[in-house]
């Protein structure tokens, strides 16, 4: 019995035993297959599958007229994967002819341990097929896209507008200009594919695991005109050539809407080059560089002092050419000429002579609080908010902060020292002259076109009154008479009424001077010499800024030359000469009638 | 269940099976039990067979339905491969023409084109303007 029993006993516990493994067995079995599913699922497919990106093509980048300005190519780009290179010192040398690289700095990269690397990035269709040519295991090809600017700039060997569109380095990332600012528009966002691979790579169809598509970048439709920008360019480039200057910004901008028609500075570079360009060229000088405006600022001090009530049309003014600020003694530009001034004057005057003490005396009477505030108001001091990449923001000081001299500050901003400026901010501020007191943003992107074919308009601010209309008026009006009776007359257009204003402005540089810094152990001085920024003799930025027609104002044009070679007799071509070459080219480009009888011309 | 000697109805119903013939002519058949026995045990057979002719049918089917799959997932991938590189290609016909067009009309270009045709910039003055005050001709 004992035996029968302990036989079931033991069969019973094996069968248990059994049921337990089988149950185990079940239980791994129901949670691989069932509970676990999807994430077994997913580590399976992760080894199989193989994670491709889908690159998003950029966007067009097109003038005002849709003609192409930037595109993209597909171009293919050299790489290694040293560990499997075989013979490096072979490889090196098939390839350093071919790609044109030192084969002793190639070899060190062939033979080193790193996984993958970079040979070459987007060689041309020759060099590649001669690459794939030679066979070399460990050395593959991979295509990219390649950003190509297609027209010539006026300056040989550059690219049109290339400081306003910028360039797209190496990783495909938008830099400078219009490509750095706008890069997440125009590059899109791109897709991804998870799917199994054949042994060559291909992907088998029906193995699709996810498929997120890209979404292609928009293209940009800007403001800037190709024609317009090719005639500024080549204005500049010659007002460049003759005064032998250190660099010429033009700018011709819509007063009403802020758009920016052309944007043009020399030097300037290629962008199809870049790498092998100075970086300092990259930046735009017109958004970038900060300068003393000198005199073109006065109309500024003008205008706020009108604003403020502070002055009217009919008010005098004494210039005696010695207006004492304290220590400071102000002093015109032509008192070698006019060494007692020229006694009362009125603010057209002032603005017409370019007079320097009666702007200081306008400034001090308005006073030093209520000017700071209007400069600020007139967009001075802070970014424009312009879509070009790298904008400065001006620098205004209040007369009582730690840095500045109080009523000497405020006497010198008025006549345009002692300030910092941009290209552009001067240009918003000249057209809030021209179109009744509203403070425009400046750009140069005019909206996007996505994939859809849909045009989305560039979101602006509000245009913010910051001059009343009346003061506007009037000194559009005094602008008008600086040209036709003022010191600026080498502006004029024949046949067209031009509002405008001079600038001359010293530059300040590196210099060295002899500081004492003690004395010696016999009592005699120490002195040191140090570098300080401090103005040079000579060193000068001359420029001009009108508003044309004065009549019914369409455009404000702005050259600036930075420091011209400067002889006795003067600079060599004077920006107001330069903007009256400029404008007859505007005026015709875009069929603007004169609005003046023209003087010694035959009518049929 | 389906009798003996009946005609298997579905996918193999047009097949002639083969059984009848011996049960209805043998001794066995025409003898009582021995004849019952007989007959159900050719009645397993032939239901065994059945099930394992279906399963092969089946099977075979389903493999030739694998193999077609297969073979068309293969065939439609080289396809796809075939025309993502024509995609390729097209669009890199696209861009070059792209860059052509923007090439063509850059200014520099028009500039040099017609000066190559010999045409010159408008002396200044050959042109007339026609403003408001120089309506009053003499």
């Amino acid at each position: 019995m004992l035996a029968r029993t302990d036989s079931r006993i033991r069969a019973v516990v094996m069968l248990v035993v059994l049921m337990l493994v089988a149950g185990l067995i079940g239980y791994r079995l129901v949670w691989w297959q069932v509970i676990d599913r999807e994430r077994l699922a997913n580590i399976g497919l992760a080894q199989l599958a193989h994670v491709q990106q889908i690159p998003a093509a950029r966007g067009l980048i097109l003038d005002r007229e849709g003609l192409i300005l930037a595109t993209s190519l597909t171009a293919e780009s050299v790489f290694a994967t040293p560990p499997t290179v075989v013979d490096p010192a072979r490889s090196a040398r098939l390839l350093g002819a071919v790609l044109g690289t030192d084969p002793a700095e190639l070899e060190t990269t062939l033979a080193g341990e790193t996984a993958w690397t970079w040979l070459s990035r987007r060689v041309s269709p020759e060099t590649a097929t001669r690459v794939r040519a030679l066979g070399l295991p460990g050395v593959g090809l991979v295509t990219e896209p390649r950003r190509v600017y297609t027209m010539n700039g006026a300056v040989p060997g550059t690219t049109l507008g290339a400081q306003v569109l910028g360039f797209v380095n190496v990783d495909g990332v938008g830099q400078y200009g219009v490509e750095g600012a706008e890069d997440a528009i125009l590059a899109g966002t791109p897709g991804s594919v998870v799917a199994q691979e054949d042994v060559a790579g291909r992907l088998i169809a029906g193995s699709v695991h996810e498929l997120e598509s890209p979404v292609n970048g928009a293209d940009v439709t800007l403001t800037i005109d190709a024609g317009l920008q090719h005639l500024l360019e080549e204005q500049v480039a010659d007002n460049f050539t003759r005064n032998r200057a250190k660099g010429v910004t033009g700018l011709v901008m819509d007063v009403h809407s802020g758009a920016i028609l052309a944007l043009a500075s020399v030097p300037t570079f290629d962008a199809n080059a870049y790498p092998t360009t100075d970086p300092a060229l990259f930046s735009n000088p017109a958004v970038s560089r900060q300068y003393e405006p000198g005199s073109v600022l006065k109309a500024m001090t003008v205008a706020a002092a009108f604003d403020a009530g502070a002055i009217s049309p009919t008010d005098l003014f004494l210039d005696d050419n010695k207006l004492k600020v304290y220590d400071v003694t102000i002093s015109n530009a032509d008192r070698q000429w006019f060494p007692n001034g020229h006694g009362l004057i009125t603010p057209a005057e002032v603005l017409a002579l370019s007079n320097n003490v009666g702007a200081a005396t306008i400034g001090l009477t308005l006073g030093g609080q209520r000017l700071y505030d209007a400069l600020l108001r007139y967009g001075f001091g802070q970014p424009t908010g312009v879509d070009i990449a790298g904008e400065a923001a001006g620098v205004v000081h209040h007369p009582d902060d730690p840095g500045a001299a109080k009523e000497v500050t405020t006497a010198q901003n008025s006549f345009g020292q002692g300030i910092s400026v941009t290209v552009l901010q001067m240009a918003a501020a000249y057209a809030a002259i021209a179109n009744g007191g509203q403070l425009v943003t400046p750009h140069v992107v005019a909206g996007w076109t996505d994939g859809e074919g849909i045009f989305t308009p560039r979101p602006l601010p509000e245009s913010e009154q910051v001059m009343q209309p009346e003061t506007a008026e009037i000194v559009l009006e005094m602008l008008t008479g600086a040209i036709d009776n003022g010191i600026a007359s080498a502006a004029a257009v024949p046949g067209y009424s031009i509002a405008g204003k001079t600038g001359t402005a010293q530059v300040a540089g590196p210099v060295k001077v002899r500081v004492r810094t003690g004395t010696d152990a016999s009592g005699q001085p120490v002195y040191e010499e140090i570098t300080r920024q401090a103005y040079i003799e000579g060193w000068i930025d001359s420029s001009f800024i009108g508003i044309a027609p004065a009549d019914d104002p369409q455009f404000v044009m702005m050259i600036l030359i930075h420091r011209p070679a400067v002889s006795r007799s003067g600079i060599g071509e004077r920006s107001d000469v330069a903007f009256s070459q400029l404008a007859p080219l505007v005026f015709d480009y875009f069929g603007i009638p004169p609005d003046r009888s023209v003087p010694g011309v035959a009518h049929p | 269940m389906a009798a003996i000697g009946a005609r298997p109805v579905g996918v193999l119903g047009d097949i002639d099976w083969g059984v009848r013939r011996p049960l209805r002519n043998t001794r066995a058949a025409r003898s009582g039990r021995g004849y019952r026995l007989r007959r159900a045990s050719a009645r397993r057979r032939a239901a065994g067979l059945s099930l394992a002719l279906v399963v092969i049918v089946v099977s075979a089917m389903l493999a030739a339905l694998y193999l077609t799959q297969s073979s068309r997932i293969a065939s439609t991938g080289y396809e796809i491969q075939r025309l993502e590189a024509q995609l390729d290609q097209l669009e890199a016909e696209r861009q070059a023409l792209l860059l052509q067009i923007g090439q063509a009309q850059s200014p520099a270009t028009i500039e040099a084109r017609a000066a190559e045709l010999g045409l010159t910039p408008l002396p200044d003055a050959s042109v007339h303007f026609a403003s408001p005050s120089s309506d009053h001709h003499p």
